[in-house]
């Protein structure tokens, strides 16, 4: 019997037939797939209908928190929404902090599942045991901030808690994020979910505590995980008071700050005017998910200028796809940039990269100012990026329309070569760091069961020297399928489950992440996980999640790289000289699928599966006739 | 010889507000030999940055020779040569 970190309790919604339940969670699920991600990926497995278009009414949402999210555990102020993606017909997930996880723990729920669609838009209120569906007549249409504002008048509660979308996600944009106070689950158009089904928000007031189950063995681990966060030199001072744009400082004096669209990545040097120095002139203050201690959130404030009175927190991977992505310096603008897509509920990286895609179609003349709507949509025109936020957002006719889906499918209607421009994996726009200076990280863009995803398997031995589990050349492609591998079980176990914020993972725990996550959640729980165990279960989610996908029609061509990492080196700076020949990117995708006990096409064989207990994929894999 | 000495963040303040300094070392020099020069160039600040009391470096100081770490190599023994770039800084993360 679960008796403490989780309340036990599923919350389901269906929104045609307006029927709202309560179910149980079962505690094998609970101790094989831990929370998180692990129960988002395990319920979209086993719920979701193959082939299923991502925008119809049989797709379905899953909000869903770990055992330690709402706890005094430090950092757990995360949520992970799952949903098959829109953007890459693979399993949607994304991750959110703030403050709306732990209050969904606080009404009683470790995860609540919305399905069906509803024929006007409406918002789901729930306060404590009392649920219910309600007109979101009045916020339709209405931007993300002004939504959460209105819903707190209109409820007369200043305490609730709301995550929603705007403009983009009720026009379908597949870019479009959900946002929760200022945080969002950016990526992998999870907001076109919610705007298919005509969901326009979700506010949640909880009134209760989440126990744990033995408060001695939670406070003891807890005093661990303080001691090591006290320790960082990672965390105090230096990411305390400047955050992820640090991170601009040094991806670009290791040469791999993507630059132009990955044109021109290491030519120039980003750090004058998109680095910690300058991004300290905005600074106005820092800003705390649920129980962090860290408060890197940096909030921005433009005083003067074209952009005077843009407030924002852009993170690093804003500096990246607003910034050396698009050639744009102006950091003004990218706060602008930051603000207007949190507005709109737009995912920054995906919206950044598909302008980035564009001008460079522009600059080689594929796409041509009656393209643009006469807009001159060069590198480094920080007016022509901005204003393509908007068009996005709304669909506008022409550039809007066209690139209001992501890089891929713009490039599938523009033709004329342009898909080699798309920097994408599975759909899924890049994040900012180039792969050919950093190989594991790349692999793990290729492989990641969500595409090109930095957080599903970040390789902080590559970019940031940490010799943990040991050191590794980043320029070697040898060894970096079992690192691919270490890297993405790790992250899934110790950040996407419990569900703790990943920044702990490389800054203040690397070393003893498993054992630290074990401990404290048979604090929480009293599991009695061990450290291996904790592993394992990131392995299990990421054969399931992997299984998913080949049920819906991905294959090895899809564990792949855009083709310019391939055939064009980098020509300048620190990382000049690298690429990653497609023999090598062959060698180490072989290397990886080896690791992970897969089969030369990226099957996991039944004996993989027979060890994680994935049965049901077994059967699945017998029906698709694999085996 | 000529090797170049890349730094950012907070390191790059202690040696001048340069990004990029060249320093002439002998031609049999080491990683610790280049940081031996920086102190003699940059003095205690520089010493108390990336040096234990001890003498030993500190575990958080991260040293890329050419773009990739020292540790991968020959840790503070591996040997420089002419052109090289060592880049030194402090603990980062997130992203």
């Amino acid at each position: 019997m679960l008796s403490g970190g989780y309340l036990g309790k599923i919350l389901r919604v269906n929104l045609t037939t307006k029927k709202v339940a309560v179910e149980e969670l079962p505690e094998q699920i609970a101790r094989d797939y831990m929370g998180g991600a692990g129960f988002g990926i395990k319920y979209l497995f086993d719920e979701v209908p193959k082939g299923i278009d991502a925008l119809s009414a049989e797709n379905k949402l899953f909000f869903s928190c770990g055992p330690l999210t709402g706890t005094s555990a430090p950092c757990a102020s995360k949520m992970t929404v799952v949903a098959k993606s829109p953007l890459t017909g693979a399993v949607g997930m994304a991750v959110t902090g703030g403050y709306f996880p732990a209050e969904l723990k606080f009404a009683g729920y470790d995860m609540l599942i919305v399905e069906g669609k509803s024929e006007e838009p409406v918002f789901i209120y729930v306060k404590n045991e009392n649920v219910s569906i309600r007109s979101a007549k009045t916020v339709w249409g209405v931007n993300t901030f002004d939504t959460q504002s209105i819903l707190k008048e209109e409820l007369n509660d200043q305490n609730v808690r709301i995550a929603c979308i705007g403009p983009a996600g009720e026009k379908l944009s597949r870019m479009a994020c959900i946002i929760n106070e200022k945080r969002a689950a950016g990526r992998k158009g999870l907001g076109a979910v919610m705007g298919s089904k005509n969901l326009k928000a979700i506010v949640v007031r909880g009134t209760n505590d989440v126990p744990v189950a033995d408060e001695a063995a939670f406070k003891a681990a807890k005093s661990t995980m303080l001691k090591a966060m006290k320790e960082s030199a990672h965390l105090y001072p230096a990411f305390s008071k400047a955050g992820t744009p640090m991170v601009v400082d040094v991806t670009n004096a290791a040469g791999i700050f993507p630059i132009k669209n990955f044109s021109a990545t290491g030519e120039k040097d980003y750090t004058d005017s998109l680095g910690v120095s300058k991004n300290n002139e905005a600074f106005l203050g820092a800003g705390h998910c649920y129980k962090c201690p860290v408060a890197c959130s940096q909030m921005k404030l433009v005083k003067k200028g074209k952009y005077a009175g843009a407030l924002s927190d852009p993170e690093y991977e804003s500096m990246y796809c607003f910034g050396g992505a698009t050639g744009v310096e102006n950091l003004d603008s990218i706060i602008y940039a930051d603000q207007l897509c949190d507005q709109l509920g737009l995912d920054t990286m995906s919206t950044g990269m598909t302008i980035a895609f564009a001008m460079e179609l522009f600059e080689k003349g594929i796409l041509t100012e009656k393209d643009t709507d006469g807009i001159k949509l060069k590198f480094g025109n920080d007016e022509a990026m901005t204003s393509m936020i908007r068009k996005i957002a709304y669909r506008e006719d022409g550039i809007g329309e066209l690139l209001a889906d992501g890089s891929r499918i713009a490039a599938s209607k523009i033709g004329r070569g342009s898909e080699k421009y798309a920097m994408q994996v599975k759909g899924l726009e890049f994040p900012g760091y180039d792969p050919r200076g950093a190989k594991a990280h790349g692999l793990s863009y290729a492989t990641s069961y969500t595409g090109a995803d930095h957080n599903r398997g970040y390789a902080f031995q590559e970019i940031f020297g940490i010799p943990i589990p040991k050191a590794y050349d980043r320029f070697a492609s040898k060894g970096k399928g079992e690192l691919a591998m270490w890297n993405q079980d790790l992250r899934t176990a110790t950040t996407d489950c419990p569900s703790m914020c990943g920044f702990l993972l490389d800054m203040a725990l690397p070393a003893i992440a498993a054992q630290n996550t074990a401990a404290m959640v048979n604090g929480a729980t009293k599991f009695d996980y061990t450290a291996e165990e904790v592993v394992k279960v990131g392995e299990r989610i990421n054969n399931l999640a992997k299984a998913f996908n080949v049920r819906e029609g991905l294959t090895r061509d899809d564990d792949t790289l855009p083709e310019r990492f391939f055939t064009e080196v980098i020509l300048d700076g620190t990382s000049k000289g690298q690429s990653i020949p497609k023999e090598e990117f062959t060698e180490m995708l072989n290397e990886y699928y080896e690791a992970r006990g897969w089969d030369k096409n990226g099957i996991p064989t039944r004996e993989k599966l027979e060890a994680l207990g994935l049965e049901n994929v077994i059967s699945l894999f017998l029906e698709m006739k694999l085996y | 010889m000529k090797v170049t000495v890349k730094s950012i963040l907070d390191i790059k303040e202690i040696l001048g507000g340069k990004r990029t300094i060249e320093i002439e070392i002998k031609n049999s020099a080491n990683v610790f030999d280049v940081l031996q020069q920086l102190v003699c160039i940059y003095g205690e600040s520089f010493e108390n940055r990336v040096f234990e009391k001890d003498g030993s470096q500190k575990p958080e100081i991260v040293l890329f020779i050419n773009g990739t770490t020292i540790l991968a190599r020959e840790g503070l023994e591996t040997r420089m040569k002419s052109g090289d770039e060592l880049l030194i800084f402090p603990p980062v993360g997130g992203g």
